[in-house]
C-alpha cells in the first residue's frame, strides 16, 4: 500500500519536474538550436559566465540552503524576489554607476552566507532580506558589466538569468536535506566549506 | 419510415448548401491551401568521367519557390541558362555540371539559403562507376563533403524527422485526424481509432512503397480531402441529432480513411526518391515519424481542450457549429482544388 | 482517482507536445517554403523578445481568477491579429521595441507577484501587449508573405500559449509550483530589467 503512494507521488513530481524542465528548455530552445549564430553564442556565453567564478557558483548555492533553513517565507521570497534585485545590480553594472565595494562583496558574499548556514542563523527575515539583496546587487553589478560586450544581448540575459536561477534551485534542494537529523548535520558542513572557501577568496589565497 | 428519410435528406441538402456558401466565402478570402511538404531534392548522375547531370527539384507548394540553389566546388562549371520546368507543387531544373578531371570527390556541395528555410534536402549523387551516395541536408547543416565511400548519410533520424514533418506541416492529415479527435467519446476508444487508423495508413504505406499497389497520387489526395469533408458532414450532423457511422464505429471510419491516407504518405516518400536499398529503413523510420507527429498533434489538441475547461466557459450553441464548417468548408475546397489537379492533366 | 491519473496524464501531455514542438520553433526565422500559415505560427515563437513576454501574459491569465482569465483569453489573440493588421502599413519599429522590452520586465513583475487584476485591467494589458507584439510582427511581413494566412497562424500561436499557460497554472495547484510559475515570472522580468538598461 505505502509503496503505491509513494510510486503515485514520484509519478506526480516526475510530470511536474518534465513541466518546469519543458518551460526552461522552451525558452532556451531557440538559442540552443543555433549554437553558431549570434543568439546561441549569446545564450551560451550568458549561460557559462556565472559558473566560472567559483565565487559566484558558493554564493548563489549558499542562498539556496540559507532560503530553506530559514523556512517559510524565505523559502519562496528568495528564489523570486533575488533574480529581480540581482537584475537590478545588473542594470546598474551596464550603466558604469559607480558602485563602491563590489569586489570584497562578492568576495564576501560567499564567506558571510556559509557561516549562516554553518550557525543555521535564523535573524528576523528584513535582516535576511537586506544582508542577500546587498549581496545579490553586488553579484548583479559584477556580471551586468559584461552584458554590453555580449553578442547578443537578449539571449546573454536569457542564459544569465537561467544559469543563476538553477544555481539557486541545486541550493533549494540541498537544503531539503534539512529533513533528516543527518542531513542538517551535513548542510552544516556544505556551509562551513562554502564558508571556508569563501574567506579564502576573500583573502586571495586561492581563485 | 420514408417520410424520415426525406427529412433527413432535405437537412443533409441544407447542410451542403450552408457548407457551399462558407467554402466559397473561405476559397475567395483566404485563398488557403494545403500545404503537402515536401524537402528538396537534387540528384547527380555522372554520365561520363567529371560530368554530371543535375536534377534540382524545389518544392513550392504556396506561392513562388523559397530562393534556394546548389553551390558546387571551384572546379566544376554550371551552365548559366538551366532548363526549367514547372510541375505542380514544383520547379525542377535540369542542366549538366562539368567538374573537370577532379570530379566531386572531396568538394563540398551546400545548398544556399537553407538556413533561412526550414525545408530539408535530399542529395543523390550516383558515380560513374555505378556507387552511389545520399546526403539529406538541413537548415542548421546545409552542406557536406563529398566523399564517394561514404555510406548513405540519410540515416533514420532523417526520415524521421520528414516523417514529423510531413504530418506537422500537412493541413490535411491534421483536419482528420481532429476530425476523429472531435467525434470520439473517451480515452479508450481515441486509443483504438487511433490506432486503427495507424495501422491503417501503416499498411498502404507500405504496400505502395514495395511497389505491390499503384495508385495515382492527384485523385488520392482528392479523396483525402473527401474523408475529411465525410467527417466534418458527421459531425455537423450529430449537433443535429443524427448519429452518423463514425459516432457508432469510429475505429471502422478511421481504418477505411486510414488505408487512403497510407497511399497519400506513400506518395510523398516516392516523390522523394528514395534508392532501393534503403527503402525498408526509410518505411520504418518515416512511420514512426509520422507516429510521434501524430502524437504531439493529439496532444497538443487534448492539452488545450483541458487547458480551455478549467475555465468552465458557457459556450453558446452556436459555436459548436464552428470546428465542423470551418473543418468541412477547408476540405471542400482542397477537394474541388485537387480534382482541378487531376483534370489539368 | 480516475480524473486525477487523466489529468497528470494530460498535464504531462501538455509538457511532452510542447517539447516536440519545440525543435520545429526552433528552426531558422524568415522561413519561406512553409506555409505562410505556419510561418504566422512559429515567427512569435522563435524570438527571445516576443516569446518571454507571450509566456508571462500566459502564466498571468493562469494566476487571474476566471472571469479575467477569460477577458485574457479572449483579448490576446485577437488584439495579436489587429496588431497584425495594422502593423503591415504602419511601421513603428523603435517605440514597439521599446514597449516589447518594458512588457518584459512589467509582466514578469506582474506574475512574480501574482496579483490578481480586475477583468478590465487583465484585458487592457494582453491587449496592449497583443497589439505590440502584433504590431512588431505585422512589420516583419515581407511581400511575399501573404497576411491573410500569416495572421490565422499567428493569432492562433498567441490563443494556444495563452491556453496552455491557463491549463498549466490552473492545473498544477500544488503550491510549489505556484511559487515555480512565479519565480519563470521573475527570471523574465531580470531578463527584462536588464536588456531594457542596455537601450
Amino acid at each position: 500500500m505505502k509503496s503505491t503512494v509513494l510510486l503515485r507521488r514520484a509519478r506526480a513530481v516526475a510530470w511536474r519536474a518534465l513541466g518546469v524542465l519543458t518551460a526552461v528548455g522552451i525558452t532556451a530552445a531557440p538559442a540552443l538550436a543555433h549554437p553558431n549564430t549570434g543568439l546561441g553564442v549569446g545564450f551560451v556565453s550568458g549561460f557559462t559566465h556565472p559558473l566560472t567564478g567559483l565565487d559566484h557558483i558558493m554564493a548563489m548555492v549558499a542562498v539556496g540552503i540559507w532560503g530553506t533553513q530559514l523556512r517559510k517565507p524565505a523559502i519562496w521570497l528568495l528564489p523570486v524576489t533575488f533574480p529581480l534585485v540581482m537584475s537590478v545590480g545588473g542594470a546598474l553594472g551596464v550603466r558604469g554607476v559607480p558602485l563602491p565595494g563590489v569586489e570584497i562583496g562578492v568576495a564576501a558574499s560567499a564567506a558571510v552566507l556559509g557561516l549562516m548556514i554553518l550557525l543555521a542563523a535564523r535573524p528576523p527575515i528584513w535582516v535576511a532580506a537586506v544582508l542577500v539583496g546587498a549581496f545579490a546587487i553586488f553579484h548583479g553589478y559584477a556580471h551586468g558589466v559584461e552584458l554590453p560586450k555580449a553578442a547578443y544581448p537578449l539571449a546573454y540575459g536569457v542564459g544569465f538569468v537561467l544559469s543563476t536561477g538553477l544555481l539557486h534551485l541545486t541550493g533549494i534542494a540541498l537544503g531539503l536535506m534539512e529533513r533528516w537529523p543527518l542531513g542538517i548535520k551535513a548542510l552544516r558542513g556544505v556551509g562551513a566549506g562554502i564558508s571556508l572557501g569563501g574567506a579564502l577568496l576573500l583573502f586571495g589565497l586561492i581563485r | 419510415m420514408r417520410h424520415l428519410q426525406r427529412h433527413q435528406f432535405t437537412r443533409a441538402l441544407r447542410n451542403t448548401a450552408s457548407l457551399f456558401s462558407i467554402l466559397l466565402l473561405a476559397g475567395t478570402v483566404c485563398d488557403l491551401r494545403a500545404h503537402t511538404s515536401l524537402p528538396g531534392y537534387l540528384e547527380l548522375n555522372e554520365t561520363s568521367p567529371g560530368s554530371f547531370e543535375m536534377l534540382w527539384r524545389i518544392p513550392a507548394a504556396e506561392g513562388p519557390p523559397p530562393a534556394i540553389y546548389p553551390e558546387f566546388p571551384a572546379n566544376c562549371v554550371v551552365p548559366k541558362q538551366l532548363v526549367t520546368q514547372e510541375a505542380p507543387g514544383s520547379v525542377v531544373e535540369r542542366g549538366l555540371i562539368q567538374c573537370g578531371p577532379k570530379g566531386l570527390a572531396g568538394g563540398s556541395i551546400e545548398i544556399e539559403n537553407l538556413q533561412v528555410t526550414i525545408l530539408d534536402v535530399l542529395v543523390r549523387i550516383t558515380f560513374a562507376d555505378g556507387t552511389s551516395i545520399t546526403q539529406m541536408l538541413r537548415p542548421l547543416a546545409p552542406s557536406f563533403v563529398v566523399h564517394k565511400d561514404a555510406k548513405s548519410h540519410v540515416d533514420a533520424m532523417g526520415y524521421v524527422r520528414l516523417g514529423i514533418g510531413h504530418i506537422l506541416f500537412g493541413i490535411d492529415h491534421l483536419l482528420f485526424v481532429l476530425g476523429l479527435l472531435l467525434i470520439v467519446p473517451g480515452p479508450r476508444m481515441l486509443l483504438k481509432t487511433i490506432t486503427a487508423f495507424t495501422i491503417a495508413h501503416t499498411t498502404t504505406l507500405a504496400l505502395a512503397t514495395f511497389g505491390v499497389v499503384h495508385l495515382a497520387p492527384t485523385p488520392i489526395e482528392a479523396v483525402i480531402a473527401l474523408s475529411i469533408v465525410f467527417l466534418a458532414a458527421e459531425l455537423a450532423q450529430h449537433r443535429r441529432g443524427v448519429q452518423g457511422l463514425t459516432y457508432r464505429k469510429p475505429w471502422l471510419v478511421a481504418f477505411a480513411f486510414g488505408l487512403l491516407h497510407g497511399f497519400g504518405f506513400a506518395g510523398t516518400l516516392a516523390r522523394i526518391g528514395i534508392p532501393a536499398h534503403d527503402i525498408p529503413l526509410a518505411l520504418f523510420s518515416f512511420n514512426i515519424g509520422v507516429e510521434l507527429g501524430q502524437i504531439a498533434f493529439v496532444t497538443a489538441v487534448l492539452a488545450f481542450i483541458y487547458s480551455l475547461r478549467t475555465l468552465e466557459i458557457q459556450w453558446p450553441s452556436w459555436t459548436y457549429r464552428v470546428p465542423p464548417y470551418a473543418i468541412g468548408s477547408l476540405a471542400s475546397f482542397w477537394f474541388l482544388q485537387r480534382c482541378a489537379l487531376i483534370f489539368s492533366f | 482517482m480516475k480524473t486525477t491519473r487523466v489529468r497528470r496524464l494530460l498535464s504531462g501531455g501538455i509538457a511532452a507536445s510542447l517539447t516536440l514542438l519545440a525543435p520545429a520553433a526552433a528552426s531558422a526565422h524568415p522561413m519561406p517554403g512553409v506555409g505562410d500559415f505556419y510561418a504566422g505560427m512559429l515567427h512569435p515563437l522563435t524570438a527571445i523578445e516576443f516569446l518571454l513576454p507571450m509566456i508571462a501574459i500566459s502564466l498571468l491569465a493562469g494566476q487571474q481568477s476566471r472571469e479575467p482569465a477569460i477577458a485574457m483569453l479572449f483579448t490576446f489573440p485577437l488584439s495579436l491579429a489587429a496588431g497584425a493588421a495594422l502593423g503591415v502599413p504602419i511601421h513603428l519599429p523603435s517605440i514597439v521595441a521599446w514597449i516589447n522590452l518594458g512588457s518584459m520586465a512589467a509582466l514578469g513583475l506582474l506574475v512574480a507577484t501574482a496579483r490578481p487584476l480586475p477583468s478590465s485591467v487583465a484585458a487592457g494589458i494582453s491587449a496592449l501587449l497583443g497589439l505590440t507584439i502584433g504590431l512588431a510582427n505585422g512589420a516583419e511581413l515581407g511581400e511575399q508573405v501573404s497576411p491573410w494566412r500569416f495572421i490565422p497562424g499567428f493569432a492562433l500561436a498567441g490563443l494556444l500559449l495563452v491556453t496552455y499557460g491557463i491549463g498549466c497554472v490552473r492545473r498544477l495547484r500544488a503550491p510549489w509550483m505556484q511559487i515555480g510559475f512565479r519565480v519563470i515570472g521573475s527570471w523574465i522580468a531580470a531578463v527584462g530589467v536588464l536588456v531594457l538598461s542596455l537601450r
